[in-house]
């Protein structure tokens, strides 16, 4: 492992691999600050730009700015107290404090530090970890991976939305979409209705740019009709008294297990399906405060807050690779993003990855540790930068989003076609996202659909369709019995 | 009483009736071949997928019914009707735009529209934006990716 991974530094120590992840940063961080938008947006809008690049230079990229955008909410949540991202939600609850009593910088660079190293402890246990689990996933058959996503969906509808109902019938939706085109097997045009455009089934990116980014978009700017611009408390011209700004690096190291924790807990909920990075987030800023000798300062500027939601939130990034390296199973959006851009790059997700470009996938880990240097240098050097970002109204920046999303769209086959796509999909997630239908679910139902039916088929064609031949193979018995008992659990607790 | 569950009530109506749409007219029109070679036909994920949503939206009915006796919070529906319409005229418009005017007249209306729909009161800055941006971008993916928008 260790030469593959001296074999993928080569790889990715180019000038340009640098430079689109120095962009990647750059970009995510910049819309990661700007509130209501976040590294997903940013991912599903700058997908298409990839196209242009290599594989390793699109995903590197790509990372980049996953990177970026996950830890550049922090800006304004400090600053403003108005989360940039969800995942960025509890850096407010100290960051600002901090603020307020003069010491932003500081707490930008409590921030900015624990994101890194978050991030860094992820993506060593990603490497650490993918090979082991490829391994494993390499014993499945299409059974066993039936199986596997069966269970993958159910974790997604159940912790993903607060009804499982709707998570389902999101997930399924998406499976259904995804069918459209031409059959896997014996080529039959399914529900193309005589469009050649059609034969491809829809464009993954006009699919993700249109229910992800451009439905968010036009939520918020439905939402701003009517109402006064708010000014976040602590905007332009607020009061704030001139306080420390420096951050030693043995005061940041001093805080070693609560970036240690939050890591794991971030890293944990990265590695299974649909949990989420604001859960990881929330749940490591809980575990610190209970930890704490003070928990009562947690929320008056206590740095350990934003330690906790910092270094947890950005150690989700490298751990959700984790399920869509060895499995081809996104953790969360930003991941199945992620795996579309390899399915555009021509190469697949799933085990056989790491044996048939493993080269890539190596040159990949280490333009990641890579890409935590960078973003310590580029988010440092910002600071002052992402601070004025952070303060430029919505109302310019969200129409010029929507003008980027028909761009990005167009862009890879200069297709109306897709531009229309792309516009139907915005308005499903928009009624979606205010019916409570997860949006995520119906992306990933469909970027997994095509891996679901051609295992499924598989399946029958190789046990010529009896169905007794689960009570056979334990991996998919135990799958199938978890799947159960995750419905249940959440129609449990819907019931509550 | 307003209504908890209307909107689950809605939401589940509209998409069982899209399934049945799909199993009743899309499935059985939209796919030629019935049974595809080694036994399954193409057509069975698309209605096992249809099957699911309908039961399961048809479970989300009966849920937001349950809900009803005891709920009295707002519902949505009416915004998310409303927000729904303008987004569909919207995007009919850009269509239409980006067919017949072409991307920069288009990006420029979308921009401009929509700022200042949305509170954006410096012209100035509104007017450089929405001029900027797309000649900008416009520019870019011609030279950049020797691609020319609509």
């Amino acid at each position: 492992m260790i030469d593959q991974l001296v074999s993928g530094f080569q790889a990715a120590l180019t000038f340009y691999n640098l430079l689109f992840i120095v962009a990647g940063l750059v970009l995510g961080i910049v819309i990661g600050v700007i509130p209501g938008l976040g590294s997903v947006t940013a991912m599903a809008v700058l997908i298409p730009v990839t196209f242009y690049m290599s594989p390793l230079s699109a995903i590197a990229f790509l990372v980049g700015v996953n990177k970026g955008g996950t830890s550049g909410g922090a800006v304004p949540a400090v600053l403003l107290n108005s989360p940039g991202t969800p995942e960025s939600a509890a850096s407010a609850l100290d960051g600002y404090p901090m603020t307020r009593r003069g010491e932003p910088v500081r707490a930008m660079k409590f921030a900015l530090y624990s994101s890194v190293t978050g991030d860094m402890i992820s993506d060593i246990l990603l490497i650490l970890l993918v090979v082991p689990f490829a391994a494993i996933a390499l014993q499945f058959g299409p059974l066993e991976l039936s199986a596997v996503l069966i269970f993958a969906f159910t974790l997604l509808a159940g912790i993903s939305s607060l009804s499982p109902l709707k998570g389902l019938i999101a997930i399924f939706g998406g499976v259904f979409l995804a069918t459209i085109g031409l059959d896997p097997v014996d080529s039959t045009a399914r529900m193309t209705f005589g469009q050649i455009r059609l034969y491809d089934g829809l464009s993954l990116s006009a699919v993700a740019i249109g229910s992800l980014a451009l439905a968010s978009v036009a939520g918020q700017l439905l939402e701003m009709i009517g109402r006064r611009v708010e000014h976040a408390d602590g905007g332009p011209g607020a009061p704030v008294k001139p306080g420390r700004s420096a951050l030693p690096v043995s005061e940041f190291v001093g805080h070693w297990k609560t970036i240690i924790r939050a890591a794991l807990i971030g890293s944990g909920v990265g590695m299974l399906p649909g949990l989420g990075v604001t859960l990881a987030a929330f749940l490591s800023y809980g575990a610190a405060k209970r930890a704490a000798d003070d928990p009562d300062s947690f929320g008056t500027g206590n740095p350990d807050g934003i330690i906790a939601t910092e270094a947890a939130n950005s150690a989700v990034v490298g751990a959700n690779l984790v399920p869509a390296i060895a499995l081809g199973i996104p953790g969360n959006v930003a991941a199945a993003l992620l795996i579309s851009a390899f399915i555009i790059h021509g190469i697949v997700p799933g085990p056989f990855m790491l044996t048939m470009h493993g080269d890539i996938i190596y040159a990949l880990f280490a333009s990641m540790l890579l890409a935590n240097g960078l973003h310590l240098i580029v988010g440092r050097l910002g600071i002052p930068i992402w601070a004025l970002i952070s303060r430029v109204p919505k109302h310019y920046v969200l129409p010029v989003v929507v003008v980027l999303c028909i761009t990005g769209v167009y862009l890879p086959a200069q297709s109306m076609f897709d531009i229309a796509v792309m516009l139907a999909f915005a308005l499903l997630g928009l009624i979606m996202n205010r019916t409570g239908i997860p949006v995520v679910c119906l992306v990933i139902g469909f970027i997994l659909g095509g891996l679901f039916e051609t295992s499924m088929r598989q399946s029958v064609l190789l046990y010529k369709g009896n169905i007794n031949v689960i009570w056979s193979s334990p991996i998919a018995l135990v799958f199938l019995f978890l799947s159960i008992l995750v419905i249940l659990r959440a129609i449990i607790r819907s019931r509550k | 009483m307003l209504l908890k569950g209307r909107n689950d009530i809605i939401a589940g109506l509209f998409l069982a009736v899209i399934a049945l749409g799909a199993l009743f007219w899309v499935i059985p029109f939209g796919i030629e071949t019935s049974t595809g070679s080694g036994g399954m036909s193409p057509k069975f994920v698309p209605q096992v997928a249809a099957v699911v949503v309908l039961v399961l939206s048809l479970l989300l009915v009966v849920n937001g019914l349950l809900q009803t006796a005891t709920a009295t919070d707002k519902p949505e529906t009416g915004n998310t009707f409303v927000y729904a319409v303008i987004w569909s005229v919207f995007c009919l418009v850009c269509w239409f735009g980006l067919s017949t005017l072409g991307f920069i007249v288009t990006s420029i209306a979308v921009i401009a529209v929509w700022g200042f729909w949305t509170g954006a009161r410096e012209m100035l800055v509104l007017a450089a934006l929405s001029v900027g941006v797309p000649i900008v971008i416009s520019l870019g993916t011609r030279f950049v990716f020797s691609i020319y928008l609509p």
